[in-house]
């Protein structure tokens, strides 16, 4: 299992996915923070069986998480150029490497994504979701949909 | 007349856009180049802690961060009147070729590369990285592979591959350990062998693009880049020099000079300047920046295998190589150089030195500071108060320079390319490659962010839109 958290330090609850990737290591779990998702990820990605992408979301009510099956298949995700989405790299992945891991998104909803170094209580909540979703999927026993 | 608007320019970083004029015979009378947003560090950053700067100014671009720390820093160093360590110079050093080779690996695999290795006239919804990956995987892995090499050289010596800490003014934050130098030693085999199997790619495909060759910017035009005193390609510290188009030196001086040689035009409808060779005016003084520049500017890269490439070059394509096409081929070239010159300041034993910063207060009352960024000399010029307060900031910006150029390369290709009223996807690939060919870094030289879409209107005569064709949206 690969956790690939990614956002902005700098932007408030942005860093939700970043923060909870932390998190998350000092569990054990193997995990990347990063400030966008880039190709080079793509050879990480290829590596791994699964991969949870953690992203801090605007339009979800501050607090709640949503998590997302993803796919390599569709092609509705833009090119990638300098960043890229979570999708775009499955297909990345899946094209250069031939690897296709299992992959969900989980966003977290957040309030304030103005300049600030630290996440709003809300967001806080949202990451603490997260975390004790990914420990639930990944215990033995539990099963995932 | 009919005008041809190409907004926004794709596969480039920041926002532009391309205004093509139609006379009523439908060929090209003139063509502009805008960049259309901006940001403003200069005017905000006054009254900031003069220390301040390299991180602020970073921020304005993911790309080549490395680029303005090192020219901020530098400036910094000029405000503390310090000379920095030995071992800070050269992890610095070691640092900025990391970034080169990322950035450079990013303009050829992600960007150009679907219009070189799937064709200009390709399908545009596949041309792109995933559509090069699923056609030819093996060289998106070596894309992959190569930049995240250069971004795990800045991560493992300045503390993050984007935003990193590690460079401050007086020197370098954290001195470099044998196990860390190591790595990057052990590594670094698999990327020069990545580096030169693109370039003998490119080489074998160049033939293909004969047109491209012609038109892409085929022009004299000055060239600048740093150098040593000996002559040879320096990137990290050197004095700045300018070439004439038949390749004699115009001008040779330090960095501090750079105002008695470079002017700065405003131009009415875009928020890029256009930088002049001064002693020509505008716009006169028009000239280059940039690897084809640098490889014209300097008399030999000075690491082996890089010069070995670059007589091939010049025996190819002549002593001064006027094709803007041909920034793709000197950007692999530098790429084996900076892989060169990176193994010997790796293997140069102050790298490891302990001391590796310079403290000083305010002992100049202006600084600046200078280094060549991937797209070419970026210049960071600060003045502060006697607490080091900012008080005004000039940046010139290495896509700046090379406004000029890219206006008249994109006369040449539209004039070549596009004949009548409707436009074709070709000919609006074929003006955005020649645009991707400087590899312009708009989040830079405007201070603008955001990636890059493109939209061409063609309007008539009273300013009607008769067409538009947008991509990247």
């Amino acid at each position: 299992l690969l956790i690939i958290g990614f956002g902005s330090s700098m932007r408030g609850d942005d860093a939700a996915g970043p923060h909870a990737a932390r998190l998350l290591a000092k569990k054990g779990y193997r995990t990347m923070d990063v400030h966008q998702l880039t190709p080079e990820l793509a050879e990480d990605i290829a590596s791994a069986r699964e991969v949870v992408f953690l992203d801090a979301h605007a339009e979800l009510a501050p607090g709640q998480i949503a998590i997302e099956r993803l796919s390599a298949r569709p092609s509705a995700t833009a090119p990638l150029e300098h960043s890229a989405s979570p999708a775009g790299l499955l297909r990345l992945t899946r094209r250069a490497y031939g690897a296709e891991p299992m992959a969900w998104l989980i966003g977290m909803g957040g309030s304030d994504f103005e300049l600030s170094d630290r996440l709003t209580p809300a967001a806080e909540i949202a990451v603490e979701r997260a975390i004790e979703e990914i420990i639930r999927c990944t215990n033995p026993g539990s099963s995932r949909s | 007349m009919r005008k041809i608007t190409i907004d926004p320019v794709t596969r480039i970083e920041g926002h532009a856009k391309i205004t093509i004029q139609l006379g009523d015979d439908g060929r090209v009378e003139s063509t502009h180049f805008h960049v259309t947003q901006v940001r403003g560090f200069e005017k905000f950053t006054e009254g900031r802690p003069f220390y301040e700067m390299p991180g602020i100014t970073a921020r304005i671009c993911g790309i080549c961060p490395i680029s303005h720390l090192l020219a901020s820093a530098k400036a910094c160093d000029a405000i503390m009147a310090v000379r920095i360590p030995p071992g800070a110079a050269l992890i610095r050093e070691a640092i900025h070729l990391g970034q080169l080779v990322q950035s450079h690996a990013l303009s050829f695999f992600h960007l150009s590369a679907p219009d070189l290795l799937l064709g200009m006239d390709s399908d545009p919804a596949a041309r792109n990285v995933l559509g090069l990956a699923a056609k030819h995987p093996d060289i998106a892995r070596d894309g992959i592979a190569l930049r995240k090499f250069g971004q795990r050289v800045i991560e493992r010596l300045a503390g993050e591959r984007i935003h990193p800490s590690g460079i401050v003014p007086g020197g370098v934050a954290k001195a470099l350990d044998v196990a860390t130098r190591d790595e990057i030693l052990k590594e670094l085999p698999d990327a020069r062998a990545i580096a030169w199997r693109t370039l003998d790619l490119f080489k074998c495909i160049l033939d293909g693009f004969p047109s491209e060759i012609e038109t892409f910017g085929k022009m004299p035009t000055m060239y600048a880049g740093m150098v040593s005193n000996a002559g040879d390609l320096r990137l990290y510290d050197g004095r700045i020099r300018f070439k004439t188009p038949s390749g004699s030196i115009a001008a040779e001086f330090d960095a501090p000079q750079y105002a008695d040689y470079i002017g700065e035009a405003s131009l009415s409808d875009s928020y890029l300047k256009a930088p002049y060779y001064k002693p020509l005016g505008y716009p006169a003084g028009i000239y280059r920046v940039g690897p084809l520049a640098r490889l014209n500017a300097a008399d030999r890269c000075g690491t082996p295998n890089a010069d070995a490439e670059l007589r091939e070059f010049r025996e190819r394509f002549g002593p001064v190589v006027e094709s803007s096409f041909h920034f793709h081929y000197a950007r692999l070239i530098e790429t084996v150089h900076c892989l060169e010159r990176l193994q010997t300041v790796l293997e140069t034993p102050a790298v490891l030195d302990r001391h590796v910063r310079a403290r000083a207060e305010v002992n100049a009352l202006e600084g600046i500071g200078v280094a060549e960024a991937p797209r070419g000399i970026l210049i960071h010029h600060y003045k502060v108060n006697e607490l080091g307060a900012m008080q005004w900031a000039n940046l010139i910006i290495a896509t700046g320079h090379n406004n000029l150029a890219m206006n008249r390369s994109i006369e040449q290709v539209s004039r070549y390319y596009v004949k009548g009223d409707r436009l074709q996807e070709g000919m609006l690939n074929r003006v955005s490659a020649v645009v991707r060919a400087y590899d312009p870094c708009l989040s830079c030289s405007t201070h603008a962010g955001g990636v890059v879409p493109l939209r061409i209107e063609l309007l008539g005569p009273g300013g009607e839109k008769l067409d538009e064709v947008s991509s990247g949206k």
